[in-house]
């Protein structure tokens, strides 16, 4: 316990030692037309230990020597031939790389009206003559100090940021790509749409398409519960789950049996991921599949009335309850039949204020969309994710994931 | 989520009204050590007035369950309304609880 503490007070010292060292080192420029002044100012910064200083006759000099090497802290008269504090500042301000440089006015000019037009223009603080040194030395260690905390702030949000922006493409690169779904076209003619779209945030979305053997394919939609980095990491965690489970595809009641315990082990108690695995037998054409309180999937099977119908996606949550067995539910899937999965956020926005579009609206909506003679088949599907957009806006704060599979058979000319 | 806690004759009963989401989870917990130091045989928790449940809300209840489960104390789930009565229903947490309509 001691000897951490210890250790603690080190690694503060050090790093308040560092960040001082980093303020001595900073670069400081002065500019004023009087000679008497720069050297007044010089030797107050280095009576305080900052040795990096620079300076300079009016603005343009000024600017000479900025563009040798930005400073950290600009100290600036106002009233000089040639360019002006004023000029100067609004320069300063209009370039990328010096808009957020501190300039500390130095002046003897303090009407309201100069104060106000050198913050105006961008100035960050002000001293009036005489140079007082207690003042101007804490005026200089506020704003350096500002400056790099500022500066650690942002590399610390831009690192993270970029972290971020990586994990997205990651969970992008997960679900199967345009040649993969057009291959199994080919080989099961089976024809699938897929639709993915992340949050601004990190999501808990995860979808993925399993080819078995010649008659069998399996496919599967999940959303874990919360959002962010977590949800993102357990989407991964079931992906390397299922990748080794290969033999329990063609039976999703048993596969969701065993991904609930594997979950229940290793997920926080109270988190837990919604789930529908399915199977398609092209050579039987039946559908089987299992869920876990996913929203329900619409299925249109052509025989009947070639509408979508809702289906019970009832089940516990795969996480929640160790040994909690799966129902197998099965149905025909013949050529011509369709199944459409999507994750909450398809249904989970406003319709009209208040008002959510919810299962029976999806329902309505999708038998529209489908049945539209104006739309080539190719067409539903952006279609419906058109519509999701005008509701939600652009940006969703949920993933949203749909997938449709539809069974083409081999026998169409 | 605001709540409000009533006891009477060994029956504790925690009332949720308005939404029970991931921001709750740290009130949540507080009421929870209710249900474990409670010398209550029933717990009930009274969602009648609860308007919307999250994921996380859901975990939150089946928490709730497990913490009662484990004192070895009766709980259910009263009078769940509208998407929270979907919600449970959806995730057969009727077959694990007892939940009166």
């Amino acid at each position: 316990m001691t000897s951490l503490d210890i250790v603690e007070e080190n690694t503060e010292q050090r790093s308040l030692t560092g960040h001082n060292v980093k303020i001595k080192n900073a670069r400081i420029l002065v500019v004023d037309d009087s000679d008497l002044i720069r050297e007044l100012i010089g030797a107050c910064l280095m009576t305080d230990g900052y040795y990096n200083i620079c300076y300079a006759e009016n603005g343009r000099d000024a600017l000479e020597v900025i563009d040798l090497e930005t400073p950290d802290l600009i100290i600036l008269d106002l009233e000089m031939p040639v360019m002006d504090g004023f000029e100067l500042t609004k320069e300063l301000r209009s370039r990328s790389d010096t808009a957020a440089v501190p300039i500390l006015i130095q002046s003897g000019r303090d009407t309201a009206a100069d104060i106000t037009r050198a913050f105006e223009f961008g100035a960050s603080d002000m001293v009036v003559k005489p140079i007082k040194k207690f003042e101007i030395l804490a005026r200089t260690k506020v704003h350096l100090e500002h400056r790099f905390l500022v500066e650690k702030l942002t590399d610390f949000h831009d690192r993270v940021a970029n972290e971020l922006e990586q994990a997205r493409r990651l969970q992008l690169d997960i679900c199967p790509s345009e040649e993969e779904l057009n291959s199994f076209s080919d080989l099961y003619g089976i024809n699938i749409g897929w639709h993915y779209e992340p949050s601004s945030e990190l999501g808990g979305d995860i979808g993925g398409i399993y080819p078995i053997d010649e008659t069998h394919i399996a496919f599967y939609i999940a959303d874990f519960s919360g959002h962010g980095v977590a949800a993102a990491l357990n989407t991964f965690r079931m992906q390397s789950w299922l990748a080794s489970a290969a033999k329990l595809y063609t039976e999703p009641d048993k596969l969701l049996f065993h991904l609930n315990n594997f979950l229940n082990k290793n997920l926080p108690r109270g988190s837990y991921a919604t789930m529908l695995f399915g199977c398609i037998d092209i050579a039987a054409n039946t559908l089987n599949y299992a869920s876990a309180g996913t929203q329900p999937p619409l299925v249109n099977n052509s025989d009947t009335t070639d509408c979508f119908e809702l289906r019970s996606s009832h089940g516990m949550p795969l996480g929640l309850r160790e040994g909690w067995s799966y129902d197998l539910k099965s149905e025909p899937f013949n050529p011509g039949a369709k199944l459409l999965l999507y994750s909450d956020a398809l249904v989970e926005v406003e319709q009209t204020p208040g008002q959510f579009l919810g299962d029976e609206g999806l329902l309505e909506e999708v038998n529209e969309i489908w049945s539209s003679k104006d739309l080539t088949d190719k067409e539903r599907l952006p279609e419906l994710i058109r519509r999701f957009h005008i509701r939600a806006g652009k940006t969703a704060d949920d993933d949203l994931t749909i997938i449709c599979l539809e069974h083409l058979g081999f026998n169409n000319d | 989520m605001k709540d409000s806690v009533t006891t009477a004759d060994g029956q504790l009963t925690i009332s949720l009204s308005e939404k029970l989401t991931f921001e709750d989870h740290n009130n949540f917990r507080e009421l929870l050590k209710l249900v474990t130091s409670s010398e209550h045989r029933n717990c009930t928790i009274d969602l009648k007035n609860l308007d919307t449940i999250d994921s996380a809300g859901l975990g939150m209840l089946m928490i709730a369950f497990e913490t009662a489960e484990k004192a070895g104390m009766n709980f259910q789930l009263s009078k769940p309304q509208g998407q929270v009565e979907k919600l449970l229903e959806i995730s057969e947490f009727d077959k694990v609880m007892n939940i009166i309509h």
